[in-house]
């Protein structure tokens, strides 16, 4: 029997409020006439004007989208492909150090990781732009999909896949026709989350990337650095609103997929 | 059981379907096939049988073709398939755990194996209505694997194994899940699918009932070797070792030393110290024949020759067992072995087993329902004092634990076809256990 | 042939994008800072050949370590983040298990939505979440403003720029990684275990203390990891919202690198910080495993 008590209710509002109420004050700031953000002078939509008007942060999104875009999804390709392969690659040379580095780079400060990458693409020559930014975000964005993947994968029963190849699947059939569709629910979070993880990450970013590409992390982080702006408040309220739209629409797909096999 | 036809699997003649021809097959150091040979001919139904280990599931999986032989060849149809990939084989297989795929309806799954092999339209329609009205699932064709019940989902993953008319259906455990009501009733659904179809199965199961059931061959398994391969009656009458014998139902084992009996040996009766039967006083003692010649006799020679003597078979059959025939051929109390059991016992005969067993300890088996339970002492070959220390009441039969002078431990069982409130014996009453020359089996130790 | 590619794709990538970078860390953390492009010395490319990578190999030395042995900043700054990871995970446990606590014990209908709202900030932009302290915390923010109209304090308080408000950045944009691990813990225990000690005399108390406490050990073991490593290496929060006074090692490392341009030093104290989180990072492995086996 579960209790719900007093005790639970006020926790539970306590660290909602903690949880949301900065958020919301960044919101209802945004709004703010005044160019003191600290300052309530009345209802105003001019820093969303001037956030329009900016092309610098339409030029940064467009770039931290691209560089998003480009990296979860080679990001979900090769995690999917390394969870299979920690899952299902039986033993091989080298596996004691593949499932390493796999794990490693979830833990890794992000500090170290920038560095590594910055020392590595100034050792070969490599320029610094959106593809060097594209190339580090995939590598940590491949391991966190292929977590996701791999403990979905270690539950899936191994049968399903002898049963393809006994109704007459090539191996590559099996895995398309049977495998996929069934982990294609991990996969699609392992993207999201590649996704999420590139557009949010600014300390690799600004390590690999270079003067022509400035995502939108870096962008906003060098306009709070000198004190709170109300530009950035417009731009982080259009990001909260896009992010729980998407939630929200996310969840209600999500149950009433979930629900449906029960009208059938 | 005697075979008027000769079965394909007796017949040197007939080509088998499946050959497993000096098969081992090793993970790293385990070997969970052990040099093996086997035949398996086209129509049978074939069980694996074995506890969990055995190597029962390495071999289906070999056939199926998961596993790759590390030495030898298995032939289908004549061709090695020892190397041919699982989706290369004209056999199908049918999982412990269904493995239906949960994101395709009952219909897709049906359709699966058919359309990899390029089937579409309406032939493809025709062969899964076919399949769906076979495992009499057309109206849940629309529902999703979840949406089904477990005796369902069976009944789905059989349709699915047998829908591109593989000429070998293998069937891992089928019934594992189903609860034993269940149970009961699809196997026999299965024998006649299998009927039916005239495919060819081989099934893997840990369930011994299982195996006789439903197969026309079983093959009892332990550690990587196959122990026998008989018939179930075969298996379940004379088993070759002690390990089938105790696998297979209950048994009761007596080791003793045995000694060859010649035909002239003093009549057993005198030395048991009972009332020998006039029969046996009357008429002079004759070589017997053996049970193929009284076979041959009854069967062929007897319209021309008349009836055989059959003045020494034995008199008094157990108690209960008059209406289970368990012989068409009537015993003979000559030849075979005596076991000396115990010092100060009459020895048990065995008329059927090998004399040459002379001077070798062996394990006499015999199976509860073979002994039969009296008060008074029996007019038998083998019969034996005791005391009752246990009944088990089962329903339909008591099964009565006897323990001899000696205190050996035995089995007897009885039909309960009276009600238990008439029946005369109870715990710790004085009994003889009784059974014929032929009731049991003796194993070399 | 397939498998060797399946197998080969990733792993190759992973050596040339973590595993090479991370030697090539090693090894300039034991070269020379150089006034040249790249600002270190020695240096070796295959072409030179044998002898000169036996000379290169001489070149390497330990002197970056022992020169950060030496000076006291970088103690400082190792035991500054050691203190602030431990502080700030302490404090987001506290907040986070009765938040979990509630969630697990709310309503079925309840607990999706509840579970939804601590998952949303988490997708949105943790760079955005810690600016929105800043406005708060600042001398004339909300925080300040509010505690001066109701009458507690007269002038206004000093949190920005300092150890307190870095804390309760870590402890915001953590929180989320305390609470579901807790929250999964929570949910996993059996409610008639609970109902079995009070039946055995526990009072609710202790039966929280002797039963839920240890059974949920391994779910705030994990969250508290989860809040503990990334918080030692963490740069942004004491950037933002710590002062000049605030010394963390993510930091000490960022000024090394751009600021000073001393490669190799930068180098060495990635390699030091790496050393530090060696430990939690295996004992948290090993209380994943343990995790596993009991789920198994």
């Amino acid at each position: 029997m579960k209790r719900f008590t007093w005790f639970n209710a006020t926790s539970l509002t306590i660290g909602f409020a903690f949880l949301y109420l900065p958020m919301i004050v960044l919101v209802v700031y945004s709004f703010n006439a005044s160019k003191l953000v600290t300052v309530w002078a009345g209802f105003s939509t001019q820093w969303y004007v001037q956030l329009f008007t900016n092309s610098d942060f339409a030029q940064s999104a467009l770039v931290t989208l691209k560089v998003g875009l480009a990296s979860a999804s080679i990001a979900t390709i090769l995690g999917t492909m390394a969870a299979y392969v920690m899952i299902r690659g039986g033993r091989f040379f080298g596996r004691t150090l593949f499932s390493g580095m796999i794990y490693a780079p979830l833990v890794m400060p992000e500090v170290i990781t920038g560095l590594s990458l910055l020392l590595l693409f100034i050792a070969i020559g490599l320029n610094r732009d959106a593809f060097t930014i594209i190339l580090a975000h995939t590598t940590f964005g491949m391991c966190y999909v292929s977590v996701v993947v791999s403990a979905r994968l270690s539950t899936f029963d191994r049968s399903l896949e002898e049963a393809a190849l006994d109704l007459g699947c090539s191996p590559l059939a099996a895995f398309r026709l049977v495998t996929l569709p069934i982990i294609a629910p991990a996969v699609v979070s392992g993207w999201l989350l590649a996704f999420t993880l590139s557009l949010d990450d600014l300390v690799i970013a600004s390590f690999v990337s270079g003067p022509g590409a400035t995502t939108l992390p870096i962008q906003i982080f060098s306009a709070v650095r000198l004190g709170v702006n109300p530009e950035i408040n417009a731009l982080s309220t259009l990001m909260i609103a896009i992010v729980t739209i998407g939630v929200v629409t996310a969840s209600l797909i999500t149950k009433y997929t979930a629900r449906r096999p029960m009208d059938a | 059981m005697i075979q008027t036809e000769l079965a394909s699997w007796d017949d040197p003649e007939t080509r088998p379907l499946i050959e497993f021809v000096n098969v081992t097959k090793r993970f790293g150091d385990f070997t969970a096939i052990d040099n093996q040979s086997l035949k398996i001919y086209k129509g049978e139904f074939f069980a694996l049988l074995g506890p969990s280990g055995c190597g029962k599931t390495t071999m289906m999986r070999m056939l199926a073709g998961f596993e790759m032989p590390t030495e030898g060849t298995i032939r289908i149809d004549g061709l090695d398939v020892s190397t041919v990939p699982p989706n290369k084989r004209a056999v199908n297989m049918m999982f412990q755990s269904y493995a239906l795929f949960p994101h395709l309806s009952v219909w897709d799954n049906i359709a699966f194996g058919l359309r990899r092999e390029g089937k579409s339209g309406q032939a493809l329609t025709a062969r899964v209505e076919e399949m769906l009205r076979l495992t009499r699932m057309e109206k849940f064709a629309r529902r999703k694997p979840h949406q089904i019940s477990g005796g369902q989902r069976q009944r789905v993953a059989l349709a699915r194994s047998l829908a591109k008319a593989p000429k070998l259906l293998l069937l891992d455990e089928p019934l594992g899940a189903l609860d034993k009501k269940l149970r009961q009733e699809t196997q026999f659904e299965l024998m006649d699918i299998q009927e039916s179809t005239g495919t060819t199965f081989v099934i893997v199961t840990h369930d011994q009932e299982e195996a006789m059931t439903v197969a026309s061959r079983v093959a009892v398994m332990d550690e990587g070797k196959l122990v026998q391969v008989a018939t179930p009656d075969v298996i379940y009458e004379a088993p070759n070792s002690i390990y089938v014998a105790d696998f297979i139902g209950d048994v009761s084992l007596i080791s003793g030393v045995a000694k060859s009996r010649v035909p002239s040996d003093v009549a057993p009766q005198d030395s048991a110290g009972g009332q020998p039967s006039a029969q046996q006083q009357d008429t002079p003692r004759q070589p017997q024949p053996n049970a193929f010649g009284a076979w041959l006799h009854d069967t062929v020679f007897e319209p021309v020759l008349g009836a055989r003597s059959k003045s020494d078979e034995q008199a008094v059959e157990p108690a209960q067992q008059e209406d289970t025939v368990t012989d068409t051929v009537r015993e003979l109390p000559a030849g075979g072995i005596a076991i000396h059991w115990a010092d100060g016992q009459d020895p048990i005969i065995a008329t059927n087993a090998d004399p040459c067993l002379d001077g070798k300890t062996v394990n006499f088996s015999i199976r509860p329902e073979k002994i039969g339970i009296s008060k008074a002492r029996p007019d038998a070959l083998n019969a034996f004092q005791g005391k009752v220390i246990d009944i088990a009441y089962l329903g339909h039969v008591s099964t009565y634990h006897v323990v001899l002078t000696n205190g050996l431990k035995i089995m007897a069982q009885v039909s309960n076809t009276r009600r238990i409130s008439r029946r005369s014996i109870t715990w710790e009453d004085d009994v003889w256990i009784s059974f014929s020359s032929t009731a049991g089996v003796a194993l070399e130790h | 042939m397939r498998r060797a590619s399946l197998i080969l794709v990733p792993y190759l990538w992973l050596l040339a994008l973590f595993a090479v970078p991370f030697v090539i860390v090693l090894k300039i953390s034991l070269s020379d800072i150089a006034i040249a492009m790249p600002p270190y010395a020695p240096n070796w490319e295959p072409s030179d050949g044998v002898a000169a990578f036996r000379e290169f190999l001489s070149g390497l030395d330990f002197e970056n370590y022992v020169w950060l042995s030496e000076d006291a900043l970088y103690w400082k700054s190792a035991l500054s983040s050691l203190k602030i990871a431990v502080i700030s995970t302490f404090l987001t446990l506290l907040l986070a298990f009765p938040i979990a606590y509630g969630i697990a014990n709310a309503s079925t209908d309840w607990r999706p939505v509840l579970l939804m709202l601590v998952i949303l900030p988490f997708w949105t932009s943790f760079l955005i979440r810690v600016y929105s302290w800043m406005g708060i915390l600042s001398n004339t923010g909300l925080l300040n403003q509010f505690l001066m109209w109701t009458g507690v304090i007269n002038d206004p308080l000093q949190i920005i720029n300092t150890d307190i408000a870095v804390y309760i950045g870590i402890v915001y944009t953590y929180l989320p990684f305390m609470i579901l691990p807790i929250y999964a813990a929570l949910d996993r225990l059996d409610m008639s275990i609970l109902e079995a000690a009070q039946d055995l005399g526990c009072t609710r108390i202790t039966a929280f203390w002797l039963v839920t406490i240890p059974l949920a050990k391994q779910g705030i073991i994990a969250g508290c990891f989860l809040v503990f490593i990334p918080a030692l290496g963490e740069y942004v929060i004491p950037y933002l919202l710590g002062g000049s006074n605030t010394l963390m090692i993510g930091k000490v490392l960022m000024n090394e690198f751009s600021a000073n341009r001393d490669w190799p030093v930068a180098s060495a104290v990635a390699i030091i910080l790496l050393l530090i989180l060696v430990v939690p990072i295996v004992l948290f492995q090993r209380n994943e495993q343990r995790l596993r086996e009991v789920g198994a």
